[in-house]
């Protein structure tokens, strides 16, 4: 068929369709059907999630991410990555898919680090349809979460020797207050309705000395953590996941391995006044949440991979008044196919300051944040986001840029809407939209000196008319070039071991007289009032560019 | 916020919406091109003429190009030059209508 083209007509019908074949999964499929696919880490020793929900006919990927071999067998035997991946033994960076095509339960379980029953040690379970599942109780049953407090109060170390003592003695609304020290602990909270709180920010510290997964991890409803930090974990700081109601106040996170707060599949929650700094993925992640509902509020990410990262964050999302300095990107919002509840969207970014981002070399970060490195704010593969007033300044690449993402379904990035935005000293360019099917997006009132396409606000303007100037190619091609690059090992970041150790940060006002409120409703008892939020003011002392 | 999410677009979209942008690029490259190209083989124009002909073609993109096309080419086809200027324009209406008609190209 192709016999007679011209050979530039012939490349071009090639080109258009490797597009439609990488496009066309994509139409009119993600809105109904969520795709089912999730990403399952195996670190040293517990799996993240643990509790894996998956629609039916839905694939769980399993990757090795410890310094230790693993692996996932059901209890049943109905499944092992034994048999998918052919080594009984993954080791660290190995990863195979498992298909669950049948609705139910299957408790699964690490052969090198459980026991078989499942029950003891590194163990998960994957509910596979729409079924219901209640994580295992103990001896005290199925706790409910309250709203308010219970007024009792149980100090550590004055009364329980750790945390996790205290948690597991506590009940509903009790408040759980850590006295200064340094605690080796990798907590679980499994109490709902607690309240976490160090009587120092600064000197209640919880420290995995590079050694330990997760500082404190919540998986019960309407915890709130307040004013302590977290640091040197091989994971996480803090995170909540799979939960309904949270909120993280006054925390600091850094130097910890891979996020350092972070609400995965976690709904109706807040993060405020917090500090997260050299994290390898990002200082604060909400993902994986449709409609998410939870607010960050007056936060500051820093020497990341990312300042905040939201992938398939879809719905209800807000970012608001904060400050996302020296990381390789400032803030993202993503859409991947290997979480829940793609495309991500409803993301409202407001009253932000982004400086410095991907500029130097001083931020850390990993193979899968360099890609989108030097983006003050990038919105890749979502819809619907909001970015009001914000000061971007000092990005390598592009201030604000709009791109599609490719990963198993092609997802553009449509109808953002960028108004009243001060943009400026962005390496390519202050506003930046690219790639096929990069529409609907809207510019209006912005502060910039450079567009990639020309005339990308003046043609696309949020409240006149608009020509079919919505982006253009190269900006897609920078992309895919920095792909390469990455691919090719070309980028430099530092050891998130060794960034810089934060200065001591305001403490909780009230401290640990403050009043005690469980979390369960934080979102909604939330006083939202995105009208008031002010542009920030630029930096006192920005970096100057580097050549 | 917005309850309805929207779909992504159609490959029929994401071509128009490339074409909308290209087009018109395409089209000012190749009128100044042709214009150019024209003056430069013509015998017939005084250096004067020919030095205005070519500061029109540069200050005045898209108008300069057409009027020299539409008025002075001589060594051009006339079919050739209807061809370049009205098919041109024609295409890039016709991606603007049919853009507008299934609508989300920009």
């Amino acid at each position: 068929m192709l016999d007679g083209m011209p050979a530039a007509r012939a490349a071009a019908a090639l080109v258009v369709a490797a597009i439609g074949v990488a496009t066309l999964p994509a139409c009119g499929k993600q809105e109904a059907h969520p795709t089912g696919t999730i990403l399952v880490s195996m670190a040293d020793n517990s799996y993240s999630p643990s509790i894996v929900r998956l629609p039916v006919g839905g694939s769980a990927v399993f990757i090795s991410a410890g310094r230790n071999d693993h692996n996932a067998v059901a209890v049943d035997k109905s499944f092992s990555t034994e048999k998918t991946f052919g080594n009984i033994k993954m080791q660290p960076g190995d990863m195979t898919e498992i298909v669950f095509p049948t609705q139910g339960v299957y408790p699964f379980y690490c052969t090198f680090h459980a026991t078989p029953d499942g029950l003891v040690g590194m163990v998960g379970v994957a509910v596979v349809g729409d079924v219901v599942y209640t994580p295992p109780t103990g001896a005290r049953g199925v706790l409910k979460p309250v709203a308010e407090a219970s007024g009792n109060t149980r100090r550590v170390p004055q009364q329980y020797p750790t945390i996790q003592n205290a948690i597991d003695a506590a009940d509903p609304g009790d408040l759980i207050l850590v006295d200064r020290g340094v605690y080796h602990e990798a907590v679980f909270v499994t109490t709902p309705s607690v309240t976490l709180r160090g009587v120092d920010r600064n000197e209640v510290i919880l420290d995995g000395q590079h050694e330990v997964g997760t500082g404190i991890m919540v998986g019960a409803n309407g915890v709130a953590i307040e004013n302590m930090t977290a640091r040197n974990y091989t994971l996480n700081g803090f995170y909540w996941t799979g939960v309904q109601g949270f909120r993280g106040s006054y925390l600091t996170a850094y130097n910890n391995g891979d996020y350092g707060i972070y609400a995965f599949g976690a709904t109706d929650g807040v993060l405020e006044h917090s500090y997260g700094s050299g994290s390898p993925d990002s200082a604060f992640y909400v993902g994986q949440c449709a409609p998410c509902r939870v607010v960050l509020n007056d936060v500051v990410g820093a020497y990341s991979g990312l300042g905040y990262s939201g992938t398939n964050s879809s719905g209800d999302m807000y970012v608001l008044n904060s400050r996302f300095e020296h990381n390789r990107s400032g803030i993202s919002t993503t859409t991947f196919d290997i979480e829940l509840y793609p495309p991500g969207r409803d993301t409202t970014i407001i009253g932000n300051l982004v400086s410095d981002s991907g500029l130097d070399n001083e931020a850390s970060g990993f193979y899968a944040t360099e890609t989108l490195a030097g983006n003050g704010i990038a919105l890749v593969g979502t819809h619907t986001n909001r970015v009001e007033r914000n000061y971007v300044v000092n990005s390598r690449a592009h201030g604000i840029v709009i791109l599609p993402i490719l990963d198993r379904h092609y997802w553009a990035s449509t109808h953002h809407a960028i108004r009243d935005n001060v943009v400026v000293g962005s390496g390519r360019a202050d506003l930046a939209a690219g790639g096929l099917g990069t529409i609907g997006n809207c510019f209006s009132g912005n502060r910039y000196r450079t567009s990639i396409p020309w005339g990308l606000e003046t043609l696309n303007r949020c409240d006149g008319w608009r020509a079919p100037v919505a982006s253009d190619l190269s900006t897609y091609m920078v992309f895919f070039g920095s792909i390469g690059q990455v691919r090719a090992g070309q980028f430099t970041v530092s050891d998130y071991k060794t960034r810089p150790v934060p200065p001591p940060q305001p403490n909780m006002p009230g401290g640990a007289d403050a009043p005690v409120h469980p979390a369960i409703h934080a979102f909604a008892e939330y006083h939202l009032d995105l009208a008031s939020i002010p542009t920030p003011a630029p930096p006192a002392v920005t970096a100057a560019p580097h050549p | 916020m917005n309850p309805v999410i929207p779909s992504s677009p159609s490959l029929l979209q994401m071509l128009l919406g490339l074409y909308g942008f290209l087009l018109p690029l395409v089209l000012y490259v190749v009128w100044s091109t042709l214009a150019l190209w024209d003056l430069g083989r013509r015998q017939d124009v005084k250096p004067a003429a020919v030095w205005g002909w070519a500061i029109g073609i540069f200050l005045l993109p898209f108008a300069g190009p057409l009027a020299y096309l539409v008025t002075g080419a001589t060594t051009l086809s006339r079919p050739l030059r209807l061809a370049a200027v009205v098919g041109g324009a024609a295409t890039y209406v016709l991606v603007l209508a049919l853009g507008a008609g299934i609508g989300g190209i920009a």
